[in-house]
């Protein structure tokens, strides 16, 4: 294999063939070689949903393509439009995130204020007429809030929609809802998918102990968001505390991991609820009930026990053992067990 | 063990303490008890290498002291020891 064809696989530049929409569209590339040499028929021939949307602008791809072209395919963005990079990127797959949801409640799901996060009114009219919005540029005002880099990292925007045709996405999705204009606030909320929950998290939140998966596991997509306001959605709340806004304690057990109740809570919240061991006169409230291990350990991760300070060796001692800790001094006897 | 050998032992034994603590504290910024005793051994040691400095020399360039000579290369340097006489 000579070096270009690796690379073909990865830079448009050296494509020739019939792949080049594909690849073009693929791999982040900016919006003039994507709309460059491809025809709006070539587009929607061979490209999967994925592959549309993965690096390309969303006003970029307007310009370019039909919006009835543009609806047969990049419906699946839509569930990840507000998702920041990291929120993308922390261990868990969309895949996992949608799990257990149907297609028709994913419809249902995606509100109209989160599809819009991020795109300006004026940019989504720019390339198309509100009659094409209408029949198709519902994908794209999705991706808007996507940026290029969001949408490679690690998941393909397909895994994360699985299940879910293009077709059925863009029924559930008004024109007028995604411009945000005239819409109920009861429209809104009629059932958020998990991914929209998820939408408000900071990348910190997400990354800490709890995946996505865990926290929408088991949990219907109607009862996480029943009662929730829109406003409320918007507030930049952690998902646990949405989910405590609207839910009832017997919905929000239903089927949740104790270690979600973790992930959007600071390390001295944590605390409270830990037993009191070891206080420490002089510690800090976060480190003096602090438990040796956290609550949770799965398997296939490994812990070091949180040391607590208390008698130390004497300089002199610490020095030969190498170590002031009594708790870390464990000497070489290998030679006692196994002889010389 | 001579007097400045005592102190040179002096000095790396507080300093390793000191070092220990050092690690302890990354981990627990807060802990009083911690941050105490290292307070004290960071006295401690300043004390012993002022008075190995007045001695015995400069033990790294930062504790030169103004003189009319770089006080730093003088005799004797680690090699110039005997074995006997240890360090």
């Amino acid at each position: 294999m000579r070096p270009n064809d690796i690379f073909s696989n990865l830079y448009p530049v050296n494509v020739s063939d019939d792949d080049t929409a594909n690849m073009d569209m693929n791999m982040g590339v900016g919006p003039m070689s994507t709309n460059r040499g491809v025809s709006p028929a070539e587009m929607n021939r061979g490209v999967s949903p994925m592959q549309m949307n993965a690096g390309t602008a969303p006003t970029q791809m307007n310009r370019a393509v039909s919006p009835m072209q543009m609806n047969t395919a990049t419906a699946p963005i839509n569930m990840n439009s507000a998702v920041s990079p990291a929120q993308m990127n922390s261990r868990t797959s969309p895949m996992q995130n949608n799990m257990g949801v149907s297609p028709a409640e994913m419809n249902k799901a995606v509100s109209p204020m989160q599809m819009n996060a991020g795109t300006a009114p004026a940019q989504m009219n720019k390339a198309v007429s509100p009659m094409q919005m209408n029949t198709a540029t519902a994908p794209i005002n999705m991706n808007s809030a996507v940026s290029p880099a969001q949408m490679n990292s690690r998941t393909s925007p397909m895994q994360n929609n699985m299940g879910v045709s293009p077709a059925e996405m863009n029924k559930a999705v008004s024109p007028m809802q995604m411009m945000n204009m005239g819409t109920a606030p009861a429209q809104m909320n009629t059932g958020m998918a998990p991914t929209n929950m998820n939408s408000a998290v900071s990348p910190a939140q997400m990354n800490s102990r709890t995946s996505p998966m865990q926290n929408n596991m088991g949990v219907s997509p109607a009862e996480m968001n029943k009662g929730v306001s829109p406003a409320e959605m918007n507030k930049g709340v952690s998902p646990m505390q949405m989910m405590n806004m609207g839910t009832s304690p017997a919905q929000m057990n239903a089927g949740m991991a104790p270690t979600n109740m973790n992930s959007a809570v600071s390390p001295a919240q944590m605390n409270k609820a830990v037993s009191p061991t070891g206080m420490n006169s002089g510690v800090s409230p976060a480190e003096m009930n602090r438990s040796a291990f956290p609550a949770e350990t799965p398997l296939a991760m490994a812990y070091v026990p949180f040391q607590k300070f208390g008698k130390v060796f004497d300089d002199e001692v610490g020095f030969k053992a190498g170590t002031i800790y009594p708790e870390l001094d464990k000497p070489w006897i290998g030679n006692e067990v196994f002889g010389k | 063990m001579n007097e400045r050998e005592r102190l040179l032992r002096r000095i790396a034994e507080v300093g390793f303490a000191m070092f220990e603590l050092h690690l302890f504290l990354d981990t627990h910024p807060y802990d009083r008890a911690a941050l105490q005793m290292f307070d004290s051994y960071q006295r401690e040691e300043e004390a012993l290498r002022l008075e190995f400095n007045s001695k015995y020399g400069p033990l790294n360039t930062m504790d030169v002291s103004q003189s009319n000579m770089w006080q730093w290369v003088k005799d004797p340097w680690p090699w110039d020891y005997s074995f006997e006489e240890g360090l």
